[in-house]
């Protein structure tokens, strides 16, 4: 047996990651322009605390809920045709994107780098698609087409299309492919064994997983209306200016209500599906 | 799966198909918005002449210096709010998991439910009300929805987290705790860990946009530039964010999947 | 009363309803050594897990050390538990953890605060971890992590544990069930020597009921959570064993409660 060590030897690597920690702290503190102290100071704490006393009772004349209840249409709005337009832009990047994977899977092919370069051109797309915030392409489509829902629709078309192709390629790229090879050395052609052998039983997964992005559409929906993009978010955001805390708080409250039962219907349904 | 065979009409599908088609053209025309618009000459033009005004980008140094220092203080505000929310979290992570009764469970997750809901966006312009403009009020911001996140994840973690460990430890004297930090912690920190920096991911892109409520960081340069009409500016910060994102992406990848898929 | 542990008229019942102790009384002084054998299910861990005061009974008093656990205040109980060693049948190690660490969480109980916090960063006393660690042939693995030992290696370094924390009352609940014969004789026998020299209370139960008999002088005998016999080892006949384990010799003609195995 070796003689005993009576030192901790994994003492010193941790103590090195700690310093290093530490000293990775002090910028970030000033970076952030962290200042606890923001916090208390005596004009923020009045102008905060008035308005959060607005809090209670929230507003609930007729004329303001009137508003708000076409606010919630027009943010469910932005949110469904949002995501249908993001359907149509990810069936045929999706496409694009799994013909040199699953439909070569189920038989050889020729144009294979074609097809590989087709699908780098796709991913690229797909990254300026998905890597740039909903929000800020919102922020862009007001500045072109003015303020107003259609900018939010659009906004959702584009990020949310760029997600739902990666996870559909996913999903189709993992599929299983006995089917579609069946059919393929039956004799029909690879793009006929793809959508009858393959997609029929992934299509479930796939709608599944559509409705639950639905579900995020509504609140990205709630969040573009900040940049004028209409619905809630845009309510919220004049309220919010104009510091009326019980208009706030009543729209705080309708938000919370519109998640819930978005969750529970995309809940519902997806269980439908299943 | 459906249990019917496959030949009899699923009566209850096309219902069902006819509802939704339904309801997804009610909201086009609710907002009175024809997409087949937007394919027309006259579209595409506008589109096309407005993404002309985004090149050549700006990249002189002296804005390349101040998105560079944007982009840091993009960073500092999503560490820093994903750190803190990791202990608040914790904390918060021993009521939801029942270790103090069941009230303290309800109150607890309920609390942890609405900061999860709330988007950060609308915390930060809360924020910014409280604390005024700038990253302070981001940080903040993020820090509120995290906790939320992360409280509930972390409390998840530990109600599934077999309790053994923790007795025994009690049974020898210990107090709660020492129990928890000597007999829990080092089984559930994995764990934790790994929530903690795919928060932390999510949160530099979060961190990028509060600016746009004068919560510091890109998104702040990036309003203020867009709403000057500074095109070529905006593209510059535009392409920092796109390539923030795309760092981060890979850097989260090869840590979990090792050096290997690069883009996407 | 006796001043090891006093158990009188005892009844547990778990919360699923399987009786698992009947009108149990058992007495010992300090210094005594007993090894409790019987069928699966007999009531051997429930009777172990009642003297460490992890369960309360529903029914009978109970001193343990002279004192009665379940009327003392929470930090009294907490002084009264430090001074009680339980060793598990499976070691509550947190796999991540590293030996050294594990051991030395045998004395938080007796450590202030700010020792047991600080021990963390950086432990607080290597040389008694190592200490009791070389008694299991376990020395060159003080600082390794618990997943990375086996499974007989783990449970000598929770053994090994219990004697860090210097327990004034001793209890084993099947201490050598993933060990080799060689290496159960061995570490019953370290077991008893330690208690013998430290003069505490040993409680060992024991599915071996050779190494019973050789190292204990004192037999319990469970069976449905009655004690069936009370005997120095000299005493303990072939017919009281087969009494004992009767029941699972008949096959599984037997209900035993899960609950109790």
């Amino acid at each position: 047996m070796t003689r005993p060590v009576l030192r901790d030897p994994q003492a010193l690597p941790r103590i090195f990651f700690l310093l290093c920690a530490i000293t990775l702290m002090w910028p970030m503190l000033i970076l952030a322009q962290f200042q606890p102290m923001a916090l208390f100071d005596a004009s923020n704490r009045e102008v905060m605390g008035n308005f959060l006393q607005q809090f209670f009772p929230p507003q609930l004349q007729t004329e303001f809920l009137h508003r708000i209840f076409k606010a919630v249409l027009e943010t469910l709005a932005m949110a469904t045709a949002g995501i249908t337009l993001a359907l149509v832009i990810a069936m045929p990047l999706t496409l694009g994107m799994t013909q040199s994977l699953s439909i070569s899977r189920i038989g050889p092919a020729n144009g294979y780098a074609m097809s590989q370069a087709g699908r780098y051109v796709v991913r690229l797309v797909m990254v300026v698609m998905r890597g740039i915030p909903e929000i800020v392409w919102a922020l862009l489509f007001v500045r072109v087409f003015g303020l107003g829902p259609m900018a939010g629709v659009l906004a959702i078309a584009i990020t949310y299309g760029g997600m739902l192709t990666k996870v559909y390629a996913e999903i189709l790229e993992s599929g299983n492919t006995q089917a579609s090879r069946a059919l393929f050395l039956a004799g029909s052609n690879r793009l006929h064994a793809f959508l009858y052998g393959l997609l029929p039983h992934t299509a479930q997964e796939l709608a599944s997983y559509t409705i639950y992005r639905w579900e995020a559409a509504v609140r990205a929906s709630v969040v573009m209306g900040f940049v004028g993009a209409g619905g809630l978010g845009q309510l919220m955001d004049q309220s919010m200016k104009m510091l009326d805390g019980s208009e706030v708080s009543t729209i705080l409250l309708v938000f919370l209500m519109l998640v819930f039962v978005a969750d529970y219907v995309s809940w519902l349904i997806r269980k439908q599906l299943a | 799966m459906n249990t019917q065979p496959a030949r009899q009409f699923c009566f209850h599908c096309v219902f069902n198909l006819i509802i939704l088609s339904g309801l997804v053209i009610g909201s086009f025309i609710y907002l009175s918005f024809n997409p087949f618009k937007l394919l027309t000459g006259e579209s595409i033009h506008l589109v096309a002449q407005y993404v002309a005004r985004f090149f050549p980008p700006d990249v002189s140094s002296h804005f390349l210096l101040k998105v560079m220092k944007a982009s840091l203080e993009t960073i500092a505000i999503s560490a820093l709010a994903t750190l803190i929310a990791m202990v608040f979290g914790l904390f918060l992570a021993l009521p939801a998991a029942g270790w103090f009764g069941s009230l303290a469970k309800k109150i607890t997750r309920f609390f942890l439910n609405f900061l999860r809901s709330v988007p950060e966006l609308v915390f930060a312009t809360l924020m910014v009300l409280a604390v005024g403009l700038g990253p302070f009020a981001g940080t903040l911001a993020l820090l509120l929805h995290t906790t939320g996140v992360l409280g509930r994840l972390f409390g998840e973690t530990l109600e599934n987290h077999p309790i053994t460990t923790n007795r025994a430890l009690i049974l020898s004297g210990a107090s709660g705790p020492l129990a928890f930090l000597y007999g829990t912690l080092p089984g559930i920190v994995p764990q934790l860990i790994s929530y903690t920096l795919y928060r932390w991911e999510m949160n530099i892109r979060m961190a990028t946009i509060l600016g746009f409520v004068g919560a510091g960081g890109l998104g702040q340069i990036l309003y203020y530039e867009l709403s000057l009409l500074h095109e070529s500016q905006a593209s510059t910060v535009i392409m920092v964010m796109l390539l923030l994102v795309i760092m981060v992406d890979f850097m989260s990848n090869t840590l979990r999947h090792g050096p290997a898929r690069p883009l996407g | 009363m006796a001043d090891g542990f006093e158990l009188n008229q005892i009844d547990f019942t778990h919360s699923n309803g399987t009786i698992a102790l009947q009108n149990l009384t058992l007495r010992a002084d300090v210094g005594e050594h007993i090894a409790i054998i019987g069928p699966s299910g007999s009531g051997k861990t429930t009777l172990l897990n009642l003297l460490a005061t992890a369960i309360r009974p529903q029914q009978g008093q109970l001193h343990i050390l002279g004192v009665a656990p379940w009327s003392l205040s929470k930090s009294k109980l907490r002084h009264l538990r430090a001074a009680i060693g339980l060793i598990h049948q499976v070691p509550p190690l947190p796999p991540k953890q590293r030996v050294i660490t594990a051991i030395l969480a045998g004395k938080i109980g007796q450590w202030s605060s700010l020792k047991s916090v600080l021990s963390l960063l950086y432990p607080a006393d290597i040389a008694g971890a190592l200490h009791c660690l070389t008694q299991f042939d376990l020395g060159d693995r003080l600082f390794d992590r618990c997943d990375r030992l086996s499974g007989g290696q783990l449970q000598r370094v929770g053994i090994a544990r219990v004697l860090y924390q210097e327990p004034k009352m001793m209890l084993a609940d099947e201490p050598v069930s993933a060990l080799d014969p060689v290496l159960s004789e061995r570490t019953v026998q370290t077991l008893t020597h330690y208690a013998k020299d430290k003069n505490i209370t040993f409680v060992a139960s024991l599915h071996d009921v050779e190494i019973a008999l050789k190292w204990f002088p004192r037999m319990v005998g469970l069976r449905h959570g009655q004690v069936l016999f009370d005997l120095p080892s000299g005493q303990v006949t072939k017919e009281h064993l087969h009494t004992l384990y009767a029941s699972e010799m008949r096959g599984f003609s037997q209900e035993i409660p899960a609950s109790a195995l």
